[in-house]
């Protein structure tokens, strides 16, 4: 398996607290893996610890399948929270600051990159006075600058307008097409992470409490009818023998989720009636990815 | 390494404070001289320029190079810049390295200053008159001394800054010790005289020894123990100030 | 005498200061070079050499080494989307092909049963031969473009005509419009366009724009050849809505179909075709798309009559 990033029981403590409790994170080459949890509940600790802003309490961490993390941390680009930029400076200069830092000898690398996010008309205009937006432009730029293949944001659309979440959207689609650049994004914005995610991961109380994919996500999320009954054997066998109806589940005692046919509803619980089934109930279920996630982050 | 420092020398280059901090040093030079010219001619008689340059730096010079310290490093973790940096590659010792060294260039570029715009307001006011080799060699000698004194004294702040990474706190930090660890030193001292020990606290603490520094005869003696002081407080404040970087979070 | 002395000591002091320090520069310099080579050498990665001392000529050496890098990179990207490229038009093609010829073989099973009559035993022989024909027409496009990429085409350039082609071209289709009850608008310059090139090949690129134009335009047709100082100027457009403005830049590439019109009846090869002759007669072709008409451009060298 090429796993970008794997952790192991990461832990971090401060004083009796376990901000981060044994997380064991699995990010695969070219996933955009959507981090999501309540404010507090870790995110941000557990990034800076992947980053390397922060020494772990506890666990092992491995960056492309190796674990000297000082040489494979070159080729990770982040933006934890706030960019890490210098008021007084323009974007230019704060960017050549970076280039100079970083060793990149390329010239024309701060002219593109101020280009590629969209800021190279600001020229004299001093960074403290930016916009939030132009702010986090920069800042991805930063994360950007030395061609990473492993981008690591928190929270990056933080304080944008619905134009700004587009554009940085695109981008990272586009980032993660091209470049085949894996992302780890966290957010609490359920919405927009479920436009970009392939993988989520989900974190409560500094514990991961479940890791799937998209694909997994909306099979769990699937449109049924679902039926509540008295006896589900039965119900079961009148499915498959009178009505060919092969796709469906029975999550618990007496709750039958159909997946298809959902046009002949009515066709169906006349028959589980006619065969001697008791139908107690019976309506078209879908749930919605938010309500999911509330569910599972404890709302 | 030195892409580290090619960064930190871009920032120095931009950076207004450092701007500031050298202007205000050209006007303490003019301060100095102005506060002599009011009194009566044999105050000139017996001031030279090498006075006057003693004052500004013991006065004038340090002060503003520890808040200057104190800020360079501090708004590195203020705004979020040091993230920039730390996880990128580079260990934490090099990057605490490179800021300590920029930082040291810094300072001394500020003691040359005073150096130079001492002499020429020198010139200017007081004439050419003294002026001789013995003069000239003291002169360099002094500002040597002084630059490395300098950097030490820097370089204790700078690891105190870290640690405490609050701009008040690191420039209350920074103005204390310049103003008024010389009274604990004098007070060390009373007590290793009080149980008769004859190790004397001001003989090696930074600012006692920046302020004793003679400005002409430099003996052998006097110059290897400044050299000792700046070499010991160097290293102790880069050692302590790695092993804290290496060892803290980023927050 | 002893100052002389003592600034020369202090002067080699420096010298050898400086020289260590660059010394030191290099060996860093290349050590930190040969670290980051590895990263490069193992990995599938966007990284890119950095400088950790920059002294001599080393960062422009980098610098240039990067270069090679990125170019390598967008190889290597080209090449894994040609692949994928190809290995989708694969399996479209071959379902393309399979598809005709299932249904041929439904029909020749349906001859075979007993009570069929001799009308319906002649439709069903009808059909069975279109969808022959329609297999026999795709895999002429994909072998004639084959051979076009190998270089093998044979090519006798001449004096054309352009005009008499097109007419004759069109003319061969005019059953074609008048089935699908959209009789086209037909524009001929009256004055004489001359084109240096193979008769195969323009022949080839008129029949081939007409081809798509009828297969995927929903009417509106209007086939142009004008003549104009330097070029003549043959244009095909059509109502359309198929196509998106998105894919009017992939268009001309082989094998690319749009998505609405995966109804396989297209290799997707027409329009490639089109083009690769259209250059090799020192020409230009373009597509646009405006208020939902699609329109193919080609433009020729004009020749004058000798």
């Amino acid at each position: 398996m090429d796993y970008i990033l794997k952790t192991e029981n990461l832990t971090k403590i401060y004083g009796k607290t376990k901000v981060v409790n044994a997380v064991n994170m699995h990010v695969k080459k070219g996933d955009i893996y959507g981090f999501i949890g309540k404010n507090g509940a870790g995110k941000t600790t557990f990034m800076r610890m992947v980053t390397g802003l922060a020494a772990p309490s506890e666990g092992e961490l491995e960056l492309f399948g190796k674990k000297d993390l000082e040489k494979q941390r070159k080729r990770i680009g982040s933006l934890i929270e706030n960019p890490g930029i210098y008021p007084s400076m323009t974007a230019r200069e704060n960017l050549e600051v970076v280039r100079r830092s970083l060793g990149i000898t390329d010239k024309n690398a701060v002219d593109d990159m101020l280009k590629f996010v969209g800021l190279s008309d600001t020229d004299k205009k001093k960074v403290k006075n930016f916009s939030m937006g132009m702010k986090q432009r920069l800042g991805i730029a930063i994360a950007l600058f030395r061609n990473p293949d492993f981008l690591v944001l928190d929270e990056p659309i933080n304080g944008l307008d619905p134009a700004g979440i587009k554009e940085i959207r695109d981008l990272l689609l586009k980032l993660n097409k091209e470049k085949n650049i894996t992302i780890l994004i966290s957010s609490h914005i359920l919405g927009e992470l479920s436009k970009l995610a392939t993988r989520y991961g989900i974190i409560r109380d500094g514990s991961l409490i479940e890791e799937f994919s998209a694909e997994e996500l909306n099979e769990k999320c699937r449109r049924c009818q679902k039926v509540f009954v008295d006896n589900a054997d039965l119900a079961v066998t009148i499915l498959e023998d009178k009505l060919q109806i092969t796709e469906y589940d029975v999550p618990e005692q007496g709750v039958i989720r159909i997946f298809s046919h959902l046009e002949q509803s009515g066709k169906i619980n006349q028959e589980l009636v006619l065969g001697g089934v008791e139908v107690k109930e019976s309506y078209i279920a879908g749930q919605d990815l938010e309500a999911y996630f509330m569910d599972l982050l404890g709302e | 390494m030195i892409n580290l420092l090619s960064g930190e020398w871009y920032k120095l280059r931009k950076s207004k404070s450092f701007l500031i901090c050298c202007v205000v040093i050209i006007c303490s030079v003019f301060l100095v001289y102005g506060t002599l010219n009011i009194g009566s001619e044999s105050v000139w008689a017996s001031m030279g320029i090498m006075d006057v340059y003693q004052q500004v730096v013991i006065c004038f010079v340090n002060m503003t190079s520890v808040i200057f310290s104190a800020l360079f490093v501090i708004t590195e973790f203020v705004n979020g810049a040091i993230k920039n940096l730390v996880g990128k590659g580079y260990s934490k010792e090099k990057i605490f390295l490179s800021k300590f060294i920029m930082n040291s260039v810094a300072v001394v570029m500020m003691v040359v200053l005073s150096a130079i715009v001492s002499w020429v307001l020198g010139c200017f006011f007081i004439g050419t008159e003294g002026i001789n080799g013995a003069l000239i060699r003291d002169y360099v000698i002094f500002t040597l001394l002084q630059s490395g004194l300098m950097i030490a004294l820097n370089g204790i702040v700078i690891t105190l800054s870290e640690v405490c990474r609050n701009l008040g706190a690191g420039i209350s930090i920074g103005i204390i010790i310049v103003g008024f660890s010389t009274l604990l030193s004098s007070a060390l001292d009373l007590v290793f005289n009080r149980f008769s020990i004859s190790f004397k606290a001001t003989d090696y603490w930074v600012v006692d020894v920046m302020q004793n520094c003679p400005i002409s005869g430099f003996g052998a003696n006097v110059v290897i123990q400044v050299i000792f002081v700046i070499v010991l407080w160097s290293v102790l404040a880069i050692g302590a100030g790695m092993w804290h970087f290496r060892k803290a979070d980023i927050k | 005498m002893q100052t002389i002395l003592v600034g020369i000591v202090i002067l080699l002091i420096v010298v050898v200061g400086i020289l260590t320090f660059r010394l030191w520069s290099y060996r860093k310099q290349t050590e930190h070079i040969v670290e980051e080579l590895s990263i490069l050498a193992e990995e599938d990665t966007n990284y890119r050499l950095s400088s950790c001392c920059a002294v001599g000529k080393t960062e422009e050496m980098i610098q240039k080494t990067n270069q090679i890098i990125a170019r390598h990179r967008e190889l290597e990207r080209k090449l894994k989307k040609e692949n994928t490229t190809y290995r989708e038009s694969i399996t479209s093609i071959s379902h393309d092909i399979r598809t005709p010829l299932t249904s041929a073989k439904g029909y020749i099973q349906m001859l075979q049963t007993k009570d069929v009559s001799q009308e319906q035993k002649a439709e069903y022989a009808a059909i069975v031969e279109k969808r022959l024909d329609d297999v026999t027409g795709m895999l002429n496009l994909l072998f004639e473009y084959a051979r076009i990429e190998a270089g093998e085409m044979v090519w006798e350039p001449e004096l054309l005509n352009a005009g008499n082609l097109f007419v004759e071209a069109i003319s061969m289709f005019y059953d074609d419009f008048v089935k699908k009850g959209c009789e086209p608008e037909v524009e001929i310059s009256q004055s004489p366009c001359h084109i240096w090139g193979d008769k195969h090949a323009f022949v080839r690129i008129v029949e081939n724009l007409i081809k798509n134009a009828l297969v995927h335009g929903k009417g509106e047709y209007r086939l142009s050849l004008i003549r104009e100082k330097e070029e003549v100027v043959l244009c095909v457009s059509n109502r359309t809505d198929s196509i998106e403005e998105k894919d009017i830049e992939r268009i001309f590439d082989r094998f690319y179909t749009t998505d609405q019109s995966r109804s396989r009846k297209t290799t997707g090869l027409g329009l490639a075709i089109v083009k690769k002759f259209t250059e090799k007669m020192d020409g230009t072709v373009e597509a646009s798309l405006a208020d939902g008409k699609f329109a193919v451009t080609v433009r020729l060298p004009r020749m004058r009559q000798p």
